[in-house]
């Protein structure tokens, strides 16, 4: 099991490069216990990405690649799932990726708690690690 | 953060809020921060300022009665609702309202795909079907008709059409207002109209005779205020059996002005899809001779820089929708009366594909030239990949200017109208204080609505990421669109901070057209609760904030 925590911890191991100007938790929300992701989106084309990827899912997390765009997985895989219900959903992608999806998760009541960019050596667009969670149940 | 709809008290709004929550359930009316998160504008250029237009609240309805309870309750508590089908108006707004503290009337639950005929061609939809969701559900049934996409799929044929959205293929069908036919509103007073053919009860041409009998107010409620739409009919065309696109090339400058009146001609006779211009001597921006001579408009000069770079000065891609043959015979007959026009015209055969296309036809772009065109679109193929040229987020605020705010103005159809327009826009460029080097002597039309021409009004913003900085380019956006007016420019589209100043210049016989659209606003929504302010029609009862962004 990973929890938050180690989900960004490992994140940031493995990203070898990064470097930390902000501390990551530093969400007031951080001591709010958020569940295991059930998903890891991630940007095949990176392998600070891919490495994470074998974590999560020797973890059991349900892994889903893009190559930048998100439009290929989002009607066949992604959409069926959060039509269900929120979840809580890891990544790590690029900051456009990252725009589309928490735009989309918007919609079925999820928001971004967290985001993390890295940056990369080597001058490419840099990566950003997150976790888009559920947001607060309704109170009547 | 609490905030309220302009003269609700806090109780008052509690009881309407509860109210609401009677209709729709618990679960679908949004108060808190993180439930109205969603609705504010990404792309707000008044973001986090005292004034963003942020929701007090967003409520979900699921079907057309709730809507009109929802209508009746503001009625009775003088709540200004904004409607949105998708609420992906990014550049243009995005989901939030022209007055501060509406409640959001967010329509994405109702998502059904009410009927697609693929013999009479045409879709009927609600408000929450997003144009990934129609073509999903035209391919899952393996149904013989392509839609019509705006860039970004995830918009809505409503929403988009509502503001006038465009799309890429055959003429007739991206200017996706014109291609609607008939519709179903909630009105201001609660009770459900339909348009066209829709009004006669039984009628069985409700989604292909637009017009019914006498005047047909479809049109208020394209970028307007007077109704809740809640279905849609669309036009779609029918799946051809083949795609084929080619090139175009002229030398000179002046050869635009045949060019297009060639274009114009193919396109108007149904042969053409959307034809994307371009110039190629884009790449000569950085000689400085190139400079010298596009800053005197020397077309000689630029004529002979061309030459010797072995440039040609336009070129235009065109499509053809239809049979092998008939693109084909579509193609060469092209070639024959553009030649005629331009005998120096230069031709290359592009891609030509049977329908269905495979996904790498839909992606790749196997033509033997640089194309700008994106296939997926001028295949009506919806998707996001738009998204990776440009965005804008809460993560990286400070890349705020790197996306248009979403200026485009219409100019004449025509090579010389474009021509002036780039002086025009140099001119303008230098009035405003713009750090414009040189004109867009390269900048080309967009043929986005088939018998017009659009143009982004060359706007380079300031890399000012501070409130200040965006206040002051947001005061240079407004003096661009006062000096496109008064060179005859006026804007298709505008976000809600600059609704009120587009839409006084649409200026004629003392804004005869706005006072008109007024009075039926106060007419038929005494209360103005239905979207005040859109598209700068402003009921009396919230009159006062006319014009209240641009302070
Ligand atoms: C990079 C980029 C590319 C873009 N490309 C295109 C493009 O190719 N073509 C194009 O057209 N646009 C384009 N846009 C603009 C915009 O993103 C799209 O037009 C988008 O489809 C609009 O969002 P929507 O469909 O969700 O409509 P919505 O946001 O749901 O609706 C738009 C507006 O219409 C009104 N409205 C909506 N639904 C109703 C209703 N049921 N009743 C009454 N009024 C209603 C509201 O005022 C609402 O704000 C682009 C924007 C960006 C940033």
């Amino acid at each position: 099991m990973i929890d938050r925590r180690e989900f960004v911890t490992t994140g940031l191991l493995l990203a070898g490069a990064s470097t930390l100007s902000t501390p990551v938790l530093a969400s007031p929300a951080a001591d709010i216990g958020i569940p295991n992701p059930e998903l890891f989106i991630y940007d095949s084309r990176y392998p600070q990405a891919r490495e994470l990827a074998k974590t999560m899912g020797a973890a059991g997390v349900k892994l889903i690649a893009i190559e930048g765009d998100f439009t290929p997985v989002w009607s066949a895989t992604v959409q069926p799932l959060w039509k269900q219900r929120p979840m809580v959903v890891a990544g790590m992608t690029t900051e456009r990726a990252l725009f589309v999806l928490q735009t989309l998760a918007a919609d079925y009541r999820m928001k971004l708690f967290q985001s993390h960019v890295m940056e990369l050596v080597g001058g490419s667009e840099p990566l950003h690690q997150w976790l888009l969670v559920p947001r607060a149940p309704k109170q009547q | 953060m609490a905030i309220l709809p302009p003269g609700v008290s806090a109780e008052s709004f509690a009881t309407a809020i509860q109210r609401l929550r009677t209709v729709v359930g618990n679960d679908w009316v949004f108060t808190s921060d993180e439930d109205v998160h969603p609705y504010r504008d990404h792309f707000s250029y008044i973001k986090n300022q005292s004034n963003e237009l942020i929701p007090s609240a967003a409520v979900g309805p699921d079907r057309v009665e709730q809507v009109q309870d929802i209508v009746r309750i503001a009625n009775e508590f003088r709540i200004p609702l904004y409607s949105i089908s998708t609420g992906k108006n990014f550049a243009y707004g995005g989901p939030s309202p022209n007055v501060r503290g509406s409640v959001v009337v967010d329509l994405k639950r109702m998502d059904k795909v009410i009927e697609v005929d693929d013999k009479r061609h045409f879709a009927v939809v609600e408000p929450g079907v997003s144009y990934i969701d129609l073509y999903n559900y035209i391919q899952e049934r393996g149904l013989k008709v392509w839609i019509d996409t705006p860039d970004p799929g995830w918009g809505s044929p409503i929403g988009n059409s509502l503001d006038h959205g465009i799309g890429y293929t055959l003429g007739f069908y991206r200017d996706h207002f014109g291609a609607h036919c008939g519709m179903e509103v909630v009105l201001p007073s609660g009770e459900v109209m339909r348009t066209g053919m829709g009004a006669l009860p039984g009628s069985k041409s409700w989604h292909e005779y637009k017009h019914g009998f006498g005047p047909d107010p479809a049109g208020l409620f394209g970028q307007g205020n007077f109704g809740i739409v809640t279905k849609m009919g669309f036009r779609l065309m029918p799946q051809p059996e083949h795609w084929r696109t080619g090139m175009v090339r002229v030398p000179k400058r002046a050869d635009l002005i045949a060019l297009i009146e060639a274009v114009n001609y193919l396109s108007d006779l149904g042969l053409i899809g959307e034809p994307w211009y371009g110039s190629p001597l884009g790449a000569l921006s950085r000689n400085q001779e190139f400079i010298d001579a596009a800053r005197a408009f020397n077309a000689d000069k630029l004529d002979s820089l061309a030459a010797a770079a072995n440039l040609p000065s336009w070129e235009v891609e065109l499509q053809f929708y239809g049979s092998a043959g008939t693109t084909k015979a579509g193609w060469d007959y092209a070639q024959e009366v553009i030649t005629r026009k331009v005998p120096a015209a230069r031709f290359v055969d592009g891609e030509s594909f049977s329908v269905p296309l495979t996904p790498a036809q839909i992606q790749n772009n196997s033509a033997p030239y640089t194309s700008r065109m994106r296939r997926n679109i001028t295949q009506g193929v919806p998707g996001l990949g738009v998204w990776y040229q440009t965005t804008r987020t809460d993560n990286n605020p400070n890349n705020w200017n790197e996306t248009h705010i979403g200026l485009f103005s219409l100019v004449g159809r025509s090579g010389e109208a474009v021509m002036q327009a780039q002086k025009d826009f140099y001119e303008i460029a230098q009035i405003v204080g713009l750090p414009v080097t040189m004109p867009g002597i390269t900048s080309t039309p967009v043929n986005w609505y088939q018998h017009a021409f659009l143009m982004g009004s060359g706007f380079a913003a300031a890399g000012d990421n501070t409130p200040e900085g965006k206040l002051k380019a947001t005061k240079v956006l407004r003096r661009i669109l006062e000096e496109n007016a008064k060179r005859g420019y006026g804007d298709y589209r505008a976000p809600p901070i600059l609704q009120d100043d587009v839409a006084d210049q649409y200026s004629f016989n003392n804004h005869v057209l706005h006072r008109f659209n007024e009075t039926l606003k106060n007419a038929i929504d005494p209360n103005g609760i239905l979207s005040p302010g859109r598209a700068g029609i402003w009921p009396v009862a919230y009159s006062s904030l006319r014009g209240s962004l641009r302070k």
